[in-house]
């Protein structure tokens, strides 16, 4: 089922509470949703969704919902000149794709580290003066 | 410091974090790159000599690596990632931040890179 191309859009079925989202009857059936503004990107390093367009990860989205500064999804929409509705999509799919998520960032982390990208001359010192 | 912001960070915030930080910023959009593949992302940044910031780590990695073993140059990287605890993730404030410090280190750019979840 095509779920953002339905009659009703999918960021009509949440409401915001408290500053955190609840999600409303998301439509997910047979384990695929397809989404107006996610997109695949061609490549073999992430599998995750794209900002249909955009050189954009959805997760770049979520997070900015709720990172140590919470944004309401129609401030970040405003921040990243995106559709309200693809930071709804954003939201959904990464909420739904948890695990695929936390296995890129995995991939980074162990790549930063494999490269010694963790390491002098690539991280502050006892030296590095503050900004 | 002169930079060029991938698509995937063109976040108003951080950009007016960075440009009160007094750092030169260029986004995609002012020059008619919104949406280009990252290759060509890359390519202006060279050609303007602007160290570009992206949170694509993966894909700009590839593109050092390839610059690199062709023995070629770039002004630099420098990437963002997402933390697993998203409470760490970095705020526009604490990249600027993160950025003027960075700066500030007097370190090489050229044919580096430098993730900048590590100069908070």
């Amino acid at each position: 089922m095509a779920l953002a191309t339905e009659a009703v859009p999918l960021y009509k079925t949440r409401q915001r509470v408290k500053g955190t989202l609840c999600q409303g009857k998301a439509t997910h059936m047979a384990g695929h949703t397809t989404y107006k503004f996610l997109e695949q990107r061609l490549g073999p390093n992430y599998r995750q969704l794209f900002i249909r367009g955009r050189n954009l990860r959805a997760e770049s989205l979520y997070r900015a919902t709720i990172g140590p500064e919470p944004r309401t999804p129609e401030e970040v929409a405003d921040d990243f000149a995106v559709p309200l509705e693809a930071v709804y999509e954003a939201i959904h799919y990464c909420r739904h794709h948890e695990e695929l998520l936390r296995q890129e960032r995995e991939a980074v982390l162990a790549d930063i580290h494999a490269r010694g990208l963790d390491k002098p001359p690539y991280v502050p010192t006892a030296e590095t003066p503050d900004a | 410091m002169r930079i060029y912001l991938d698509d995937n960070i063109t976040d108003r915030r951080v950009v007016r974090e960075l440009r009160q930080s007094e750092h030169d910023v260029v986004l995609p959009g002012t020059v008619g790159h919104s949406g280009v593949s990252d290759a060509k992302h890359l390519a202006y940044a060279i050609r303007h000599s602007y160290v570009l910031l992206t949170q694509n780590y993966q894909d700009f990695l590839d593109l050092h690596d390839l610059i690199v073993a062709a023995g070629g140059h770039h002004p630099g990287l420098l990437l963002l990632y997402s933390d697993n605890d998203p409470r760490r993730d970095m705020t526009p404030r604490s990249i600027a931040t993160a950025l003027t410090r960075l700066e500030a280190a007097v370190v090489p750019f050229e044919n580096h890179v430098y993730v900048v979840n590590h100069w908070r």
